[in-house]
């Protein structure tokens, strides 16, 4: 044992690298950390413009979509507390329309209108009934 | 022969005392007997009046039982319409089954009292109260189904101007491109003036029905009929509303 660490001393002593390999070898690091750099040059502005053109084209259209396609304010006179959901615009939801003007958010509408116009036509039927049936509010015989 | 007169004299009192003793038991007897068939006559007259009391009683307890019960039964179907209705606005939704919840509670303490009258005449009051106060089928239920229609209506209308305002986007875009749709124009036009005078009634309506109370049926018997025919007015301006709109579509379908 003695003897193997005495060669190893020995050894340390005598190393003695050329400047050519120490430059050489610097050289080398410092290639691979401008490479490194460079490509995080490159990458960052990419991710962050991927990043805005995500938020242009599908975040905020998405957002005003939920804020505004579907949202109904009802009869005026109690506004405050009557907001009904209803699909206002079919090309709105699957944007295919900005402006929901196409024949399909057109049709869409439409029937929506006539869905509503058939129950107040139910309802108009039963107010008919209920004003006919006041014949019951008669005074009860108690004599 | 004194002696003998004077025997026939003391004979005679006798005989007199004994008829006038006669006289006087008999009449005793029958004014007895007249005093008492009377009283029993009119302890059998109380007794009857009493008893056409209690009956009298029981059938008017008994009647208003059952109009109450009937009343009850119509409440409770108001309650679940009001609740299933989809275009009753909240507020309206919420003072309707205030007024609903509050009528019927009403009528059913009304309903223990009256079980528990014990005259007629407090019981007859209590029955009248029935339909003065309440007014389920000359009011109420009109008054619900009346609202709902305004409402109703009302969302229609909102439909339609949603509608009108898409129609005229792109009939203004379809005229940029040189087309002639002044026939389409006009219709919108009809359109949107038919939606307005509509609305006006509806919102108008759902207002002042809203409010109204049994004191007020009571000192107008005729205050729901105008307002229904004025609803079936504003329908027949949103059918018409709807009709033009059909057409611009189908019209703008074809370009």
């Amino acid at each position: 044992m003695d003897k193997l660490d005495d060669d190893i001393k020995s050894s340390q002593k005598n190393y003695n690298p050329s400047s050519d390999f120490v430059e050489t070898t610097l050289q080398q690091i410092n290639n691979q950390h401008q490479t490194a750099h460079r490509r995080f040059k490159v990458w960052i502005p990419t991710l962050a413009g991927a990043l805005v053109l995500l938020a242009i084209f599908i975040i905020i259209p998405l957002h005003d979509n939920n804020k505004s396609g579907g949202v109904f304010e009802g009869p005026s006179s109690s506004k405050s507390s009557s907001i009904q959901s209803y699909p206002t615009s079919q090309a709105a939801a699957n944007g295919s329309s900005a402006n929901g003007t196409n024949n399909a958010s057109l049709t869409s509408d439409l029937n929506s209108v006539n869905n509503s116009i058939s129950q107040e036509s139910s309802d108009q039927s039963s107010a008919n009934s209920a004003l006919n049936d006041q014949s019951q509010e008669i005074a009860i015989p108690t004599d | 022969m004194i002696f003998i007169h004077i025997d026939r004299i003391a004979s005679m009192k006798h005989r007199l005392a004994a008829m006038l003793s006669l006289t006087v038991v008999s009449g005793l007897l029958l004014t007895g007997g007249v005093v008492s068939a009377d009283s029993s006559t009119t302890a059998t007259a109380a007794s009857t009046k009493t008893t056409n009391q209690q009956t009298r009683l029981q059938n008017i307890i008994s009647k208003g039982d059952q109009e109450i019960e009937r009343r009850l039964t119509t409440l409770s179907t108001l309650t679940s319409k009001i609740n299933a209705a989809t275009y009753l606005t909240a507020n309206d939704k919420s003072t309707l089954s205030s007024e609903v919840s509050s009528t019927t509670s009403g009528l059913t303490s009304l309903k223990t009292q009256l079980d528990s009258d014990t005259t007629v005449s407090s019981a007859a009051s209590d029955v009248n109260s029935i339909y003065t106060e309440y007014r389920v089928y000359a009011l109420v239920a009109p008054k619900v189904d009346l609202i709902k229609v305004a409402d109703d209506q009302q969302t229609v209308q909102s439909r339609l101007t949603t509608l009108s305002q898409k129609l005229q986007t792109r009939i203004t875009a379809e005229q940029k491109t040189g087309k002639n749709l002044s026939s389409m124009q006009s219709e919108l036009s009809d359109l949107n003036s038919k939606v307005e005078t509509a609305h006006s009634i509806s919102s108008n309506i759902e207002s002042s029905v809203i409010n109204l109370q049994p004191s007020d049926y009571n000192t107008n018997h005729e205050l729901l009929t105008g307002d229904n025919n004025q609803l079936k007015t504003a329908h027949s301006d949103d059918q018409a509303a709807d009709t033009d709109a059909k057409n611009i579509v189908s019209a703008l379908k074809t370009m």
